[in-house]
């Protein structure tokens, strides 16, 4: 019989988490661009590439923690979602 | 660059290493260790690091450099260095009546990002134009100048309210139904810079 996998491998929260941290890096990767380069377009990459980039991978991350709960399967082995407490 | 912006750039450079190496290694957050590293390189940092850098952006966007960096604005930057004193920007800017770092922002305060929404789609609107070199040669203001940008200085001085010629102007200039350049006038006036002589800073710049 299988054990059960560790929460944090499961793969569709380590597969967010993993999208969350490639945008927090693109983005503020971007943003630290922007900062050795004092134009108007500069701001425009921070305010439609950076900020909106990191601020996704924030929200990813965010969605990811709140929505863990519901995708891990118990240790019963129930599916993820289901929670009736017919036998 | 300000120890501000180098604080930023460090804490930007410390907070992506760790961000990478969540990316690579994603179960580095099973542990209660790893959870609250997680948190704090996905949420708590790069937060901290977004409103420092909109802070940043927004303060740099009122420097002069920012303002001079578009090309339709050079002959305006130009225009600063006028050697008469009777052109008003160029006789603000080199007495130090403005801060020369801010000498755009200082009268010219509510423009693009800093005016209402209009001004900001306008803002907008300037970048493209200047990116395809397509703006209007030479750029004007949408609106007439406003008294209430050399009244925020000029109101309640001496110098100012004393002037004869003011006196008797002084209620419909603070309303608005005189307009303070229609006597100031000779502003920018960049179509005849060939005209006048230029100023030349003496000494250590």
């Amino acid at each position: 019989m299988k054990s059960p996998r560790p929460r944090s491998l499961q793969d569709g929260f380590a597969g967010r988490l993993q999208v969350s941290a490639i945008l927090v890096v693109a983005g503020l990767g971007t943003t630290l661009a922007t900062f050795i380069w004092n134009h108007p377009l500069s701001l425009f990459l921070f305010l439609c590439i950076g900020a909106p980039l990191t601020g996704l991978g924030i929200a990813i991350y965010l969605w990811s923690i709140v929505t863990q709960r519901n995708d891990a399967p118990d240790q019963s082995g129930r599916a993820p979602g289901r929670h009736s407490n017919a036998p | 660059m300000t120890g501000f912006s180098l604080s930023l750039g460090l804490l930007a450079v410390a907070t992506m290493a760790v961000a990478a190496s969540i990316a690579r290694r994603p179960d580095a957050g099973a542990t209660v260790g790893g959870k609250v590293l997680v948190f704090l390189a996905l949420f708590v940092l790069p937060g901290l690091v977004l409103i420092g850098a909109a802070s940043r952006h927004y303060e740099q966007a009122k420097t002069t450099q920012f303002c001079i960096s578009c090309h339709a604005i050079d002959p305006f930057a130009e225009s600063l260095l006028i050697d008469d004193p009777r052109f008003l920007p160029a006789a603000h800017y080199q007495n130090k009546r403005i801060p020369a770092e801010r000498a755009c922002y200082t009268c010219h305060s509510d423009y693009t990002m800093f005016g209402d929404f209009d001004d900001k789609v306008r803002g907008v609107r300037h970048v493209w134009h200047n990116f395809f070199r397509t703006a209007s040669d030479p750029v004007e203001l949408y609106r007439p100048f406003p008294n209430a940008a050399c009244l925020r200085c000029h109101d309640g001085a001496r110098s100012y309210e004393e002037e004869a010629e003011h006196a008797p102007l002084l209620a419909d200039l603070r309303i608005g139904n005189k307009s303070c350049v229609m006597c100031h006038n000779l502003v920018h006036e960049v179509e005849k810079l060939d005209r006048f002589p230029r100023w030349r800073r003496e000494g250590p710049q």
